[in-house]
């Protein structure tokens, strides 16, 4: 599913991210990276996405060579991924229900399915009550639920969530936790980074800590 | 690419509140009622060519004997002669006469008439060029009874020459105002996908097709393309009213006028957004 061989990340010769990294995640699995801020989780997601090339190193993901995409290729792959940004990247001046509809309708799903592709989200991740809010009205843990739910509701393979919980309550996050397990025992693969370890205590999945050497 | 939503979004970003397309489309608007008025303008003038060249005639002159409506009859065999009259040498002096005007008795010391009987030959259009004149004075001139021909290719050159400073005139006009319709579209385009930065990228990494992300400025550039089009068509028929008011039974050219300023709205509209987008790189860093 996930393939990662000998990746390294530096911007200058001497701000180097992480080096050799090496990596396979399996389809159905669930892995964490966590870490310090600032380690570099991010950076190693949007490789995974695409958004960023590796320095060095060959990078697979659902069976491509990331790096190697054109651009038509790479949109495809991302069709098939769910990404929640760290930025979690709602558009502020269009209601919650439009922020998924307008994705789903721009991937080509119909109005009618998009409509009820992004209720069924919102009310998984308890968002149904406020679709017709703008983000700008919403908490910012309000806003990371309705962007797991974009994701979510383009029904993807592979999930990757970039500090997925950095502003949800306890309650939220177990919320969270217990939909994401049932979607990933489903079989969706999951990707996720955090720098919160407590959520460590009711995780699911295998946990890899990310340092300033690689992957522990 | 999903048909449906570049459609919408196509019309959303021309429609919804963007006042750069609509200033896009005034310029267009602007732009094409200029190239519109040429238009109207080098058709007024094509009609008044073509006026002068049906007057255009050939003249074949006779010997004193030849029968001149025999001869008409056998021209009439010929291709591109519309139709031939006689005149004879007494009504080519009367005629000679009258162009004369004043001086006219200056013919009364002539001892006899020296002007020979004639025939006058009418030319269909395609024939009132050089070539075909040249060879049909050949032809004519095969004829037992004609003398001599004479063809004005003096007008015939005045009117070739006017014709080419015409059109040159034209395609300077088109292509300056439609170099600026183009740039025009490229700016408005720059400034909506500028605009509209956010939303694209988010599109982009939510894996939506390239070109869906793209074809929608390219509608957007249509639309300004199409508004300035139909906006400049009434323009130029409001200005050919006016000239009709004054001038007098004019033709109008509708649908060919209207097919033109449509055709090269959308071209400029497609070609400007069409430029702005290849420039526009997704980001990869």
């Amino acid at each position: 599913m996930i393939r990662l061989e000998g990746v390294s990340k530096s911007f200058a010769p001497d701000r180097e991210v992480f080096k050799e990294i090496n990596l396979h995640v399996k389809k159905g699995e669930w892995v964490w990276f966590l870490g310090a801020t600032g380690i570099g989780k991010s950076v190693l997601m949007k490789i995974v996405y695409g958004a960023l090339p590796p320095s060095q190193g060959k990078i697979f993901v659902l069976n491509e060579d990331v790096s190697s995409l054109n651009e038509t290729a790479l949109s495809r792959l991302r069709r098939r991924m769910g990404i929640v940004f760290q930025d979690i990247r709602l558009l502020d001046d269009r209601p919650v229900m439009e922020n998924i509809v307008l994705i789903l309708e721009a991937l080509g799903t119909s109005g009618r399915e998009a409509h009820e592709r992004a209720e069924r989200w919102l009310e998984k991740v308890g968002m149904i009550d406020h679709s017709s809010r703008c983000p700008y009205e919403l908490s910012i843990g309000q806003q990371q639920k309705v962007a797991m739910a974009r994701a979510l509701a383009k029904e993807p393979e592979l999930l990757l969530l970039d500090e997925p919980f950095s502003s949800l309550d306890e309650k939220e996050e177990r919320e969270v936790l217990k939909l994401l397990g049932k979607i990933n025992h489903e079989g969706t693969t999951i990707l996720a980074a955090s720098h919160v370890h407590e959520v460590l205590h009711f995780l699911p999945g295998r946990v890899l800590q990310l340092t300033a050497g690689g992957i522990e | 690419m999903n048909t449906g939503f570049v459609l919408k979004e196509g019309s959303k970003l021309f429609f919804r509140g963007r006042r750069i397309s609509f200033a896009a489309a005034a310029i267009f608007a602007v732009v094409l009622s200029i190239i519109g008025v040429f238009a109207l303008g080098t058709f007024y003038l094509l009609s008044f060519k073509n006026e002068i060249e049906s007057r255009l005639e050939v003249v074949a002159f006779l010997s004193p004997d030849a029968d001149s409506e025999e001869l008409i009859g056998e021209f009439s065999t010929l291709e591109g002669i519309v139709s031939g009259s006689a005149v004879s040498s007494q009504e080519a002096l009367e005629e000679f006469r009258r162009d004369l005007g004043e001086d006219a008795e200056l013919l009364d010391i002539l001892d006899e008439n020296p002007l020979p009987p004639s025939i006058r030959l009418k030319l269909t259009p395609e024939y009132r060029s050089r070539a075909q004149l040249d060879a049909l004075e050949e032809k004519l001139l095969l004829f037992e009874g004609v003398e001599e021909v004479w063809v004005d290719r003096n007008l015939l050159d005045s009117l070739n020459k006017f014709l080419y400073i015409l059109l040159g005139a034209d395609a300077f006009v088109l292509l300056l105002v439609g170099l600026s319709a183009v740039l025009v579209t490229m700016l408005a385009t720059r400034f909506a996908i500028l605009d509209r930065r956010r939303i694209i990228d988010l599109y982009w990494l939510m894996g939506v097709h390239p070109s869906t992300l793209r074809a929608p400025y390219v509608i957007e550039g249509l639309f300004e393309g199409l508004f300035g089009s139909i906006v400049a068509y009434g323009i130029v028929f409001a200005l050919h009213l006016i000239l009709y008011s004054l001038v007098g039974s004019m033709g109008f050219p509708a649908w060919k006028l209207a097919a033109v300023l449509l055709g090269l709205g959308l071209l400029f509209g497609w070609l400007g957004s069409g430029l702005a987008i290849d420039a526009f790189k997704l980001k990869r860093t």
